[in-house]
């Protein structure tokens, strides 16, 4: 599909950015000139300047390397953390799957963002805070999704057998269960990042993230807001990000979900 | 009646640990909310003022005494405390709050399955043409768009350039719009996506078939018997977004300043008033665990299959 490369071909160069940044911006983000403040894109600076004359385009190109690395940890923590937990629950089951249930049940009684907020009102405004709020909240969907299919997988007959070869239970779950059951939570660990990046950029918005000048995308929003009428450049462009950038991982995580899906069904 | 009772328990059990852990984690965190209170009134920090101010709210108690004190009090009386900024109830400044919030939610979820149902109809109905990309290409972009980014671009489109709708503040209808929109643009993708993926699952079952075979119209086929069918799902998601609506309308209600309560406990969190949030989230909590229950209890009535399931399963 002619999408999907380009949105791989977006995820990539975002990617590059948040690896190199240093390389693509033509300015540093930080980079305070009051002369040029809030100039419209012209060729020396092609999205504009903002209020302090800093570079818009190196801002966002900067802002990748912010909501980039802190959407993958989100989606990381939340991917391990919520595939161990769902194993553990599907496949010993009894206490260990109620208590892990219960604590579900209870995340999922209130909608994530309650509890991220409640978790940042604790912990502080601050992006590795944010991360762990998110984080804390994001993993009960991969814990419910594996323990699923880890609930049929443990039927099979193969696993029955591993088991009367005397397979201990570590072995049974790692070489047996978890390649079963991994492929949907990669899928929605790559949907994962962006709708952590959505969210990052979000709590930011409100000021519960990122804070300034780090050059953040839901920062440079919120601070664009003064500006609005004189000079919408400066929210245009912020945001056109975000939202090329999630729309992006998206598309790649849907089209990875509806593979493994695709392969599941021949399987049957 | 039997299903209800069974569920009841974990439901209270749900309610009882949220608001223990919004109790304790609140009171453990640092900042002190007598000293922040206290210094922001008076603009410097008063020590006496603060002794005064802790003894006549009750923070000097332990935290598993003032707990249970506030645990009796919201079973036995309906009290939640009062605000530590404005002295007010707590219940008070929820349901003085609750209107706009919820005005705003049951706009929003009213627009969303509008929108979510017609695009997701026209993207099965149609699938793999034209129409179908498009309003593929329409749900793929509710659900990536930044909400507050919407909001923006809306007030700058609406406000700023034709000058057509009120940017932000609540009362009217044209103050409703731009808030429905941004905050049921997302929901209404996903009810897209429900709808489609249910449409066509349920167009491949048998009845489906028989009731073409017996030579009903296209159109008697398509709305009578499949897309009563292919509602359940999207009953069900609807009903669970009500609650988030409710409760996670944060960043649209602080865009469009809209008086919710949202925004409240925020800011409330910000100047660690206990009371606050502590008490709207065990009502946030009750209300979700209900409504739960009674998109189960719907969908019993809709789908006599799971009745059945529930009573074998005895």
């Amino acid at each position: 599909m002619r999408g999907n490369k380009i949105a791989l071909a977006i995820v990539s160069a975002i990617i590059l950015f948040a690896l190199f940044p240093d390389v693509f911006s033509p300015y540093d983000p930080n980079q305070i000139n009051l002369d040029r403040a809030l100039e419209t894109p012209s060729l020396k600076h092609l999205f504009g300047t903002d209020n302090f004359g800093r570079d818009i385009l190196s801002r966002v190109i900067h802002g990748a390397r912010v909501s980039f690395f802190a959407g993958v940890t989100i989606a990381g923590i939340s991917f391990a953390l919520g595939t161990l937990l769902g194993l553990i629950a599907g496949y010993y089951g009894g206490p260990a799957d109620e208590l892990v249930m219960r604590v579900v049940d209870i995340l999922l009684a209130m909608p994530g963002i309650i509890i991220a907020l409640i978790i940042i009102g604790i912990l502080g405004p601050s992006m590795p805070n944010l991360v762990v709020a998110l984080a804390s909240v994001g993993w009960v969907k991969y814990a419910r999704l594996v323990r699923g299919s880890t609930l049929e997988i443990k039927e099979e007959e193969f696993v029955e057998s591993a088991r009367a070869l005397g397979c201990t239970d570590f072995y049974i779950l790692y070489r047996h269960i978890l390649p079963n059951v991994i492929s949907p939570a990669i899928a929605l660990a790559t949907l994962d990042i962006g709708s952590a990046i959505l969210h990052i950029a979000g709590m930011s918005f409100l000021g519960l993230g990122a804070q300034p000048p780090t050059p953040e995308w839901g920062i440079m929003l919120r601070e664009s807001i003064a500006f609005m009428e004189t000079a919408p450049h400066l929210m245009i462009f912020p945001g056109l990000m975000i939202f090329v950038t999630v729309y992006s991982f998206n598309a790649l995580g849907d089209s990875l979900g509806s593979r493994w899906r695709h392969y599941g069904t021949l399987g049957d | 009646m039997e299903y209800l009772l069974k569920r009841m328990p974990s439901a209270v059990a749900t309610v009882l640990v949220a608001s223990f852990l919004s109790f304790c984690l609140l009171y453990f965190a640092p900042g002190d909310a007598a000293y922040i209170i206290i210094t922001q009134k008076l603009d410097e920090p008063d020590y006496e003022a603060i002794e005064h101010f802790i003894l006549k709210n009750r923070l000097d108690l332990p935290v598993l005494e003032g707990y249970i004190l506030w645990l009796s009090m919201v079973f036995l009386h309906f009290d939640f405390g009062n605000s530590l900024r404005t002295g007010e109830e707590v219940l008070q400044e929820f349901l003085v709050r609750f209107p706009a919030t919820l005005t705003l939610a049951l706009s929003a979820l009213l627009f969303a399955v509008f929108l979510g149902i017609t695009l997701g109809m026209l993207s099965a109905l149609k699938s793999g043409t034209f129409w179908d990309s498009i309003a593929r290409a329409v749900t793929s972009a509710g659900i990536s768009i930044p909400e507050f980014w919407l909001g923006m671009l809306l007030i700058l489109l609406f406000s700023l350039k034709l000058g057509i709708l009120p940017s932000f503040g609540y009362g009217s209808v044209e103050h409703l719009i731009m808030p429905t929109l941004v905050l049921g643009f997302h929901l209404s993708s996903r009810i897209a996506r429900v709808t489609r993926e249910s449409m066509l699952d349920v167009m491949e079952k048998n009845y489906i078939l028989a009731a073409r075979a017996r030579g009903y119209t296209e159109r008697r086929v398509i709305f009578i018997h499949a897309f009563r069918n292919a509602l359940i799902p999207v009953a069900t998601l609807a009903g669970m977004d009500l609650g988030h609506l409710l409760g996670g309308a944060v960043i649209v209600e602080s865009i469009f300043a809209w008086p919710g309560v949202g925004k409240f406990m925020v800011d409330s969190l910000f100047a660690r008033d206990f009371p606050v949030v502590s008490g709207f989230i065990m009502i946030f909590t009750f209300f979700f665990v209900s409504i739960n229950l009674l998109v189960d209890l719907l969908y019993m009535r809709i789908n006599p299959k799971i009745r059945v399931t529930w009573h074998a399963r005895e």
